[in-house]
């Protein structure tokens, strides 16, 4: 325990049917990193199910948002020293195999993004779910200073700095939180950078947002984004 | 703190009920009671505000709560099983 450098933490919420695959194939292709399953307050045996198949398993004692499991998992990344921490979706849409690209490129960056439409793979957005990731995409860019095209991707690996940060202003809101994480690091000068991974098909389970609750919520988007931008950014000096 | 304005305000009319006409004349309204009205809705505003505010920091400070509970619930979890596996060891066998 503890012995590993690298962090997989793994938000779940209600994936028992697919949580125990993913997990079984992250061991199997990776042995040298330890796996955290942040369980946000699940009413099914994700719990039971992740622990049997041998992960760390921390129970949140109720729903917090995919915002909340980040930080609690970024918070036990900095109790048990790890240096690295990589954000890997539950539902087995991240394939394991590209963990080893993502780490690679941290130490260059703080942040890599596994951006899903920078060449490899056939994922595609449509309609305004497209133009509206365009514009954050573009927004988030100017930010950086460096070019971004998936702002969106609940796939990224975290460097030391990021994780200090992040452990202490990992945003709450639901599906902002990535977006909301890449402004504030971004804002506190951590380098973001991002490496093609390929997209698969949920292995189980439904997406947690139907087209009209997506549209609500990249409207929320835009609002934390913008107040993430405006918050001075000696809001964010703390664990920098 | 608004509650206690505003019924700082309620008793010292309720004592000198002229004071309330004088405060309606003074700043100009012509019906008194409109002051009251006014003045009330205005402080319920403020008590509004004010509980949104401490609702938002209340909430994240429960979520810091749950953050942490979760993280030591795993440890002691951990730091049982290990200790239920180091009293299996050196417990003499009977």
């Amino acid at each position: 325990m503890g012995h590993a450098r690298t962090l997989v933490v793994m938000p779940a919420y209600n994936e028992e049917d697919s949580i125990g695959g993913v997990i079984a194939e992250l061991r199997r292709v990776l042995v040298e990193v330890d796996c955290l399953v942040v369980d946000d307050g699940s009413r099914d045996a994700t719990s039971h199910v992740a622990r049997q198949a041998g992960a760390t398993v921390i129970t949140l004692p109720y729903n917090l948002g995919v915002g909340g499991a980040m930080r609690t998992g970024l918070r036990y990344a900095t109790d048990n020293g790890y240096q690295n921490v990589v954000r890997i979706d539950a539902d087995g849409q991240h394939d394991p195999a590209n963990i080893q690209d993502l780490i690679a490129q941290l130490d260059m960056a703080d942040i890599v993004i596994g951006a899903r439409f920078a060449g490899t793979g056939d994922y595609e957005a449509r309609g305004p779910r497209r133009w509206a990731m365009l514009l954050l995409a573009a927004i988030l860019s100017r930010i950086a200073r460096r070019r971004l095209t998936d702002t969106t991707s609940g796939f990224n690996a975290f460097g030391p700095r990021a994780i200090r940060l992040l452990a202490e202003h990992y945003p709450a809101e639901f599906l902002g939180d990535t977006v909301e994480a890449l402004v504030i690091a971004a804002r506190a000068g951590c380098v973001i950078t991002q490496v093609p991974v390929e997209m698969r098909t949920r292995q189980a389970g439904v997406p947690s947002n139907s087209p009209v609750n997506a549209a609500v919520h990249l409207g929320r988007v835009f609002v934390a984004v913008f107040f993430a931008l405006v918050r001075p950014a000696t809001a964010y000096s703390k664990g920098m | 703190m608004w509650w206690i304005v505003a019924g700082l305000a309620a008793l010292l009319v309720s004592i000198f009920p002229e004071s309330l006409v004088a405060a309606a004349g003074y700043l100009g309204v012509d019906v008194p009671t409109n002051l009251v009205f006014f003045v009330s809705i205005a402080t319920l505003f403020f008590v509004c505000i004010q509980t949104g505010a401490e609702l938002t920091s209340l909430e994240a400070k429960t979520r810091r709560l749950a953050e942490a509970l979760a993280i030591v619930d795993e440890r002691v979890n951990r730091l049982e099983a290990e200790h239920d596996a180091v009293d299996k060891d050196t417990k003499p066998a009977e």
